[in-house]
C-alpha cells in the first residue's frame, strides 16, 4: 500500500518537477514548485517524519512560495512569452540527469532491500528532546543565522532616505 | 518505551565565549545604531573595536581553559580553534579599520556594515570549532549570508549587484552540496560529529555504506571548495571581488579562507584521517589546477583587483598544499599561512581601496602607474605585501610557503611541490609588475591631491608591520601555529 | 477503518477526497443547468464602466517584499516552539533559557527593523 501511495505521488511530484522548468510564464513556475513542494511533505509523512512533514507545509508552501511570489512581483518583467531562458538548457540537463544518476545509484547501493519499521514512528517529543539537548548549539546557531538574514534583507530592500 | 532523562550535556561556555561577546556587540550596534538619525561612524567603529577586542580576550581566556569538546561535540574547544578565532578577530578588526573611510567617503550604512561584519566574524569562528558537521553548515550560511549582503553594499551599481548576484546563485548550490554530503555522511556513518565518524569509520562500516560516506565526502568537498575558491568551483571569485567594496573583499577573502580551510582541516585530520589514501589523490589533482589556473590567468588580468582574486585563487592551491601533507607539519603550516596570508590579504584591499578614490574608479593598473610619487606610504605598503604574496624572502608569505612545501616533501608529495615551486615563479611575475608600475614608471597626468584616508592607512600599516615582523621573526608566530596542531594528533 | 498513525491519514485523505467531490460537484452541476451567453462583453474585467487598459502586471512595491521576508523569519521561529513546548518540563530550566536566547536575538531584530522603520507603512 504505502508503495503504491509513494508511487502516486513520486509520478506526480515528476510531472510537477518538469513543467516547472519548462513552463513560458514564471507565476505558473511558483505554483509547480508548490505542488513539488507539498508531493516532498507527503512523502515525509508517509516516511513517518510527520513534524518535519509539517513543516514543509507550513514553512515552504506557507512562506516560502508567498515570499517567492512577492520577488516575482517586484521584477518588471511581464509575465510570460519572454525567453528567461539561456542556450545552456542542454547542458544545464545533462548535469542534472547526471547528478540524479548518481545519487540514484548511491541511495540504491547503500540501502538495497533494506525495510522501514512502519510501528515506530518519530514523535515531536523525540525530535524536541535531541534538538534541544544534543543539537542545541546549532539551534542557537539558527538566531543567530537569521537575524543575519533580517539585516540584510532590510540593507538591500530599504530605501536611502 | 523508556526514555533517557534529558540532559544538555558538557555545557561550557568558554567554548562559545568570542561568539556570544560577537553576538552581543553585534545586536548592540545593530539597535543603537539604527536609532541615530545620522548615526556617527566613529561611536560605532570604536564600539565594533571594543567588541572584536572583547572577543580577542575571551578566545585568549578560553586557550587558557584546556582543550575538549562542548555541548555534547558540536563544538571544539582547543588550540587549533583558539589560533584561528584569533587569526579572524584580527583580520575582522582591520577590515574594520578599512571599512571606515568607505563608510564615510560613499556614506554606506555604518550600523549595518559593521553589524554584518560581527555577525559575520561569529560564523567563521564557529567554522574554526565546530566539530559537528550540522554545526559547520549553519555557520557557514550565516557568514555567507552576511557576505552575500556585504557583496551587494553598493547596490546602485551594476558590477556590484552583478557579483552579488552569482556569489548568492553560486553559494546556495555550493551549500547544497555540502548539505546533502552532511546527509549522505549520516546515512553512512550515523553521526554528524567529527569524532563519531571517526570512530565508525575505523571500526570499519557496515557493507554497502561504504558508498555514502565517500560520495558524502566528495560532496562536503565540493562545498568547501567553493568556499575557498579553489579550480574549478572558482568561477565566482573575479566577479565578486571586483563587484565589492574593497575592504569588503579583503575581509571575504581572509575570512572565508580561513574558515573554509579550517574545516577542511579539521574535518580531513580527524573525522575522515581514515580515508586519507582516498582524499588525498582529489585534493592533490584540485591543488594542481588551482595554482597552476589562478597564477597563469593572473598574468592576463589589466584589473587589480581581478588580478589578486586569481592570485587568491592560486593561495588556495598552495594551502591546501598543506592539506594534503596529512601530517604536523602541514597542519602547523597551513594554519601559520593563513595567518599571515589574513594580515597581507586586507592589508592589500585597503591600499586598494585608498587608491581608488571614492566609488573605486581607478582599479586599473595603469592607474598604479607612479603611485610612489603621489601616495609615497601606500606604494611601498602594496609593494612590501605583494612581495609577501610572490612569498619572496624575508617576508611572512615566504616562511608561509616554505613551511606548507616541506610538510609535503615530509609527507612524500616532491612532485607536487615542484608545481607549486614552478606556478609561485609564474605569479612573480605579475605582482612584480605591480611593484615596476608604481615606483619605476612615471604617471601620465597631472597630479592630484592626494586622498588617502587615515583609517586605510592604518589598515595598510597594520598589514605592512605584520608582513615585515613576522618575515623577520617568525618563530612566535609559527611556535603558536605548532602548538595548535598538536590538538588534532593525538 | 485502519487505525494508527495511516488510519489518521486515512480519515484525513477521505476528508480531502469528500471536499473536491463536494466543490467540484457543486461546479459542474452549476454548469449544467446555468444558462450560457458567449458575448465578448460577458468575458471582459467590467461588464459597464470603464474599458481596463494595459497589461494586468505591475511592479510592487519593496515593502511587501520586507514583510514577507520577516513573517518566513518568524515562521522559522514558531515552529521551533512545538518540539520545545514537548520537552519543556523534562528539561526545565535550560530550556527555558534556551528558548529565551533564541527569541532574544530573534526579538532584537525586530527592533531593529522597527527603529529602521520598515514596519511602517507609508
Amino acid at each position: 500500500m504505502h508503495q503504491y501511495v509513494f508511487v502516486v505521488i513520486g509520478v506526480l511530484m515528476a510531472i510537477a518537477a518538469v513543467r516547472l522548468v519548462t513552463t513560458k510564464n514564471v507565476v505558473h513556475g511558483a505554483l509547480y514548485l508548490l505542488m513539488v513542494l507539498a508531493g516532498a511533505a507527503a512523502i515525509f509523512i508517509l516516511l513517518l517524519a510527520e513534524f518535519v512533514g509539517w513543516v514543509q507545509v507550513l514553512l515552504y508552501i506557507g512562506a516560502v512560495v508567498v515570499l517567492l511570489l512577492f520577488g516575482l512581483m517586484l521584477t518588471r518583467a511581464p509575465i510570460g512569452r519572454t525567453a528567461l531562458d539561456n542556450q545552456s538548457r542542454a547542458l544545464a540537463a545533462l548535469v542534472a540527469g547526471a547528478i540524479f544518476a548518481m545519487t540514484s545509484m548511491v541511495l540504491v547501493r547503500a540501502f538495497d532491500g533494506q525495510m522501514i519499521d512502519f510501528s515506530q514512528t518519530l514523535t515531536v517529543r523525540t525530535l524536541g528532546g535531541v534538538l534541544f539537548t544534543k543539537y542545541v548549539l546549532p539551534f542557537e546557531v539558527v538566531s543567530v543565522l537569521l537575524l543575519a538574514a533580517l539585516v540584510g534583507a532590510v540593507v538591500l530592500a530599504k530605501r536611502d532616505e | 518505551m523508556t526514555q533517557d532523562p534529558l540532559v544538555i550535556p558538557g555545557v561550557n561556555l568558554w567554548a562559545i565565549a568570542p561568539e556570544m561577546v560577537m553576538v552581543a556587540g553585534a545586536m548592540g550596534i545593530l539597535v543603537l545604531g539604527a536609532g541615530f538619525k545620522k548615526s556617527h561612524p566613529l561611536i560605532l567603529m570604536a564600539g565594533a573595536l571594543a567588541t572584536l577586542l572583547g572577543a580577542a580576550i575571551a578566545a585568549i581566556l578560553a586557550l587558557g581553559q584546556g582543550s575538549g569538546f562542548a555541548f555534547d561535540g558540536t563544538i571544539a574547544m582547543d588550540g587549533f580553534a583558539g589560533f584561528l578565532k584569533l587569526v579572524i578577530i584580527a583580520s575582522a578588526a582591520v577590515s574594520v579599520l578599512a571599512g571606515y573611510d568607505y563608510i564615510q567617503r560613499e556614506r554606506a550604512a555604518a550600523p549595518e556594515y559593521l553589524g554584518l561584519l560581527m555577525l559575520a566574524t561569529t560564523g567563521m569562528m564557529l567554522m574554526a570549532a565546530a566539530a559537528d558537521l550540522i554545526t559547520v553548515f549553519l555557520a557557514l550560511e550565516t557568514f555567507s549570508l552576511a557576505l552575500y549582503v556585504m557583496a551587494a553594499f553598493r547596490r546602485q551599481r551594476l558590477d556590484s549587484q552583478e557579483g552579488a548576484f552569482k556569489y548568492f546563485l553560486s553559494g546556495s548550490f555550493a551549500s547544497a552540496f555540502f548539505l546533502y554530503g552532511v546527509a549522505l555522511t549520516y546515512g553512512g556513518t550515523g553521526t554528524t560529529r567529527l569524532e563519531g565518524i571517526a570512530t565508525s569509520l575505523s571500526e570499519g562500516l557496515k557493507p554497502g555504506t561504504e558508498v555514502l560516506v565517500f560520495s558524502g565526502l566528495a560532496l562536503l568537498l565540493v562545498g568547501l571548495a567553493f568556499k575557498v575558491a579553489a579550480v574549478p568551483f572558482h568561477m565566482w571569485t573575479p566577479d565578486v571581488y571586483q563587484g565589492a567594496p574593497a575592504p569588503v573583499t579583503g575581509f571575504m577573502a581572509a575570512g572565508s579562507k580561513v574558515a573554509g580551510f579550517a574545516v577542511l582541516l579539521r574535518a580531513l585530520y580527524t573525522g575522515f584521517h581514515e580515508l586519507v589514501t582516498d582524499w588525498q589523490p582529489i585534493l592533490i589533482a584540485l591543488a594542481l589546477i588551482t595554482m597552476i589556473f589562478g597564477s597563469v590567468v593572473a598574468v592576463a588580468q589589466t584589473n587589480v583587483k581581478r588580478m589578486l582574486a586569481y592570485s587568491s585563487i592560486a593561495h588556495s592551491g598552495f594551502l591546501l598544499i598543506g592539506v594534503i601533507a596529512a601530517n604536523q607539519r602541514g597542519l602547523s603550516g597551513a594554519l601559520f599561512y593563513l595567518g599571515s596570508y589574513s594580515f597581507v590579504i586586507v592589508g592589500s584591499f585597503a591600499v586598494i581601496y585608498a587608491v581608488g578614490r571614492a566609488g573605486e574608479s581607478r582599479v586599473e593598473l595603469n592607474d598604479y602607474r607612479g603611485l610612489w610619487n603621489r601616495q609615497p606610504f601606500m606604494a611601498v605598503a602594496l609593494a612590501v605585501m605583494l612581495v609577501s604574496l610572490a612569498g619572496v624572502p624575508p617576508t611572512a608569505g615566504f616562511w608561509a610557503k616554505l613551511e606548507v612545501f616541506l610538510a609535503a616533501v615530509e609527507a612524500g608529495q616532491v612532485p607536487l611541490v615542484v608545481a607549486a615551486l614552478l606556478s609561485s615563479v609564474v605569479a612573480v611575475f605579475f605582482y612584480l609588475r605591480v611593484i615596476v608600475l608604481m615606483f619605476l614608471q612615471e604617471e601620465e597626468w597631472t597630479k592630484e591631491v592626494p586622498d588617502t584616508g587615515a583609517t586605510s592607512g592604518l589598515a595598510a600599516a597594520v598589514g605592512l608591520a605584520v608582513v615585515a615582523v613576522l618575515g623577520v621573526y617568525p618563530t612566535p608566530l609559527l611556535d603558536f601555529a605548532r602548538q595548535a596542531s598538536l590538538v588534532l594528533f593525538r | 477503518m485502519p487505525e494508527g498513525y495511516f488510519g489518521d491519514y486515512f480519515t484525513f485523505g477521505m476528508f480531502a477526497g469528500l471536499v473536491v467531490v463536494l466543490v467540484g460537484g457543486t461546479l459542474l452541476l452549476a454548469r449544467l443547468v446555468r444558462p450560457r451567453v458567449d458575448k465578448d462583453e460577458k468575458l471582459s474585467t467590467y461588464e459597464c464602466g470603464v474599458d481596463p487598459i494595459g497589461g494586468g502586471w505591475t511592479q510592487s512595491t519593496v515593502r511587501y517584499y520586507i514583510f514577507a521576508l520577516l513573517f518566513v523569519i518568524f515562521d522559522v521561529e514558531a515552529v521551533f516552539l512545538f518540539p520545545w513546548a514537548t520537552v519543556f518540563e523534562e528539561i526545565g530550566i535550560f530550556a527555558f533559557i534556551e528558548m529565551m536566547i533564541f527569541i532574544a536575538i530573534l526579538g532584537l531584530g525586530l527592533v531593529y527593523a522597527w527603529r529602521k522603520k520598515v514596519l511602517e507603512w507609508i
